[in-house]
């Protein structure tokens, strides 16, 4: 197994293959890490530059043409809003930038009330803004980056490998893996919950999550939310939509073809 | 095919089953590189490669700290040469986190504009701050099958809280020491 690792999306990016080259796979590696600092290049909240900032720039009635991976994260992010029944919700940057985990855009045009898989409208890579929105792609961006990364190593030839993004991650080919939670309630214990191939694992614990989904939650609030998804994009985003909606989000999940894992703050434990 | 199944069967599953199977966090380590690899890849027209230490004067060494940590002591670069023109360099060095200890190098052309970084190894727990009933309960709850041993490679952990905030601090020191260390544009 061949393994090398990057500084991306703030956190530790691995990308590993079995059975390639030396060669192939820094070459194949090289365009995964490419893939995802463009993803983050695009959909950061903190540059000014990004597709994120544009749109949170524009007002109502402008139409942006954005990248297309930036087209398919938000296409992705209002179907899993609509899934959800607005549980997935992309607009929430200017709540974060309220709570301080993001900082206010100086050039940002106020957001309104609209939930942002109204107030955006794509056709094709062109955004077209009824409302202002300040979006927020933490819940979702990571995760496509993580399938991108995986589409360029398969495109590059390697056929069996992985790719971790800080716990978002996905395996391919024919490797079975062991995937480990860390403990939400002893960050020092690893917890081995389940065994992946050719599909994908995510998790959110609490922090800054716990704090955005406690309000409102019905029984002992989540520590821990981990998905078994076949993408690790759509991992991502139920990770959030199960963190809000508990068992309530089971059907979702089915259709999916996704499994979660719940761990609340009593010890109790729900998986589906 | 996609698959993917729980580890634990959904009428034992709890909190307390889940910590009995636990491993300790510190058993987590991985090797990604070596500082020479980075050195290839960054400068792939490069016809020879010359480890350069450099010892820090003391006011440089405290910039190069991490706030509140050890002034670094020697500093490991690796010049990149074609010919007796010097292509660039690669600077090692290691940050600690609340939980993890990252080495990692930065690769910055004769400019000082980095290139690349890439992180050389990655391990979970350092010094005493390994937790002594973490390391007695290695043991707890595996099968002869699967057996796990300190310092092998846990390589998918979900929900990991490590964050690269301190990789990113130290390559702005380093881009930051490179500059006033301009490199000569002939080799010695």
């Amino acid at each position: 197994m061949r393994q090398r690792a990057r500084p991306l999306l703030g956190t530790l990016v691995e990308v590993r293959a079995q059975g390639a080259s030396a060669t192939a796979f820094d070459v194949a590696a090289d365009a995964a890490f490419d893939a995802i600092a463009q993803v983050h290049a695009l959909m950061s909240f903190h540059d000014a530059g990004s597709d994120l900032r544009r749109i949170a720039r524009a007002r109502a009635g402008e139409r942006l043409v954005v990248h297309p991976h930036t087209a398919a994260v938000l296409r992705s992010a209002q179907r899993w809003a609509r899934a959800s029944g607005g549980a997935f919700d992309a607009g929430c940057a200017p709540r974060a930038v309220e709570e301080g985990w993001l900082p206010a855009p100086a050039d940002g045009t106020p957001p309104g009330p609209l939930p942002f898989e109204d107030a955006l409208e794509l056709e094709g890579h062109a955004v077209q803004v009824h409302a202002p929105v300040w979006l927020d792609f933490g819940g979702i961006a990571k995760g496509y980056a993580v399938d991108l990364a995986v589409a360029k190593l398969r495109r590059a030839g390697v056929r069996t490998g992985a790719v971790n993004a800080g716990g978002d991650l996905r395996v391919f080919g024919t490797l079975e893996e062991t995937v480990h939670v860390r403990s939400p309630f002893d960050a020092a214990q690893l917890w081995p919950v389940a065994a992946l191939k050719d599909s994908a694992c995510a998790t959110s614990a609490s922090g800054a999550v716990a704090r955005r989904g406690a309000d409102g939650a019905d029984g002992p609030a989540p520590r821990s939310v981990t998905v078994l998804a076949p993408t690790a994009c759509a991992a991502d985003a139920l990770t959030k939509i199960v963190w809000q909606q508990g068992e309530l989000a089971s059907e979702l999940l089915r259709k999916a073809r996704a499994r979660a894992l719940v761990v609340r703050a009593d010890g109790s434990v729900w998986q589906s | 095919m996609t698959s993917h199944r729980w580890l634990l069967s959904p009428s034992l599953s709890g909190a307390a089953l889940l910590a009995a199977a636990a491993v300790p966090a510190s058993v987590c380590a991985a090797t990604y590189a070596t500082a020479d690899e980075v050195a290839h890849r960054a400068f792939k027209s490069a016809t020879a490669f010359a480890e350069v230490l450099v010892t820090p004067a003391p006011d440089e060494a405290a910039a190069l700290a991490v706030p509140g940590g050890a002034p670094h002591g020697v500093l490991r670069t690796i010049e990149a040469r074609q010919g007796d023109a010097v292509l660039g360099r690669v600077v090692v060095d290691s940050v600690v986190g609340k939980f993890e200890q990252i080495d990692y190098a930065v690769a910055l052309d004769a400019a000082g504009k980095v290139l690349a970084v890439e992180i050389l190894t990655y391990r979970e727990g350092h010094g005493g701050e390994v937790r002594m009933a973490s390391w007695r309960n290695q043991f707890v709850g595996k099968s002869a099958g699967d057996p796990i041993r300190v310092g092998s490679d846990i390589a998918n952990i979900s929900g990991a809280t490590l964050s690269c905030t301190h990789v990113t601090d130290g390559v702005h020191r380093i881009v930051a020491w490179a500059a006033r260390h301009a490199l000569a544009a002939k080799a010695a």
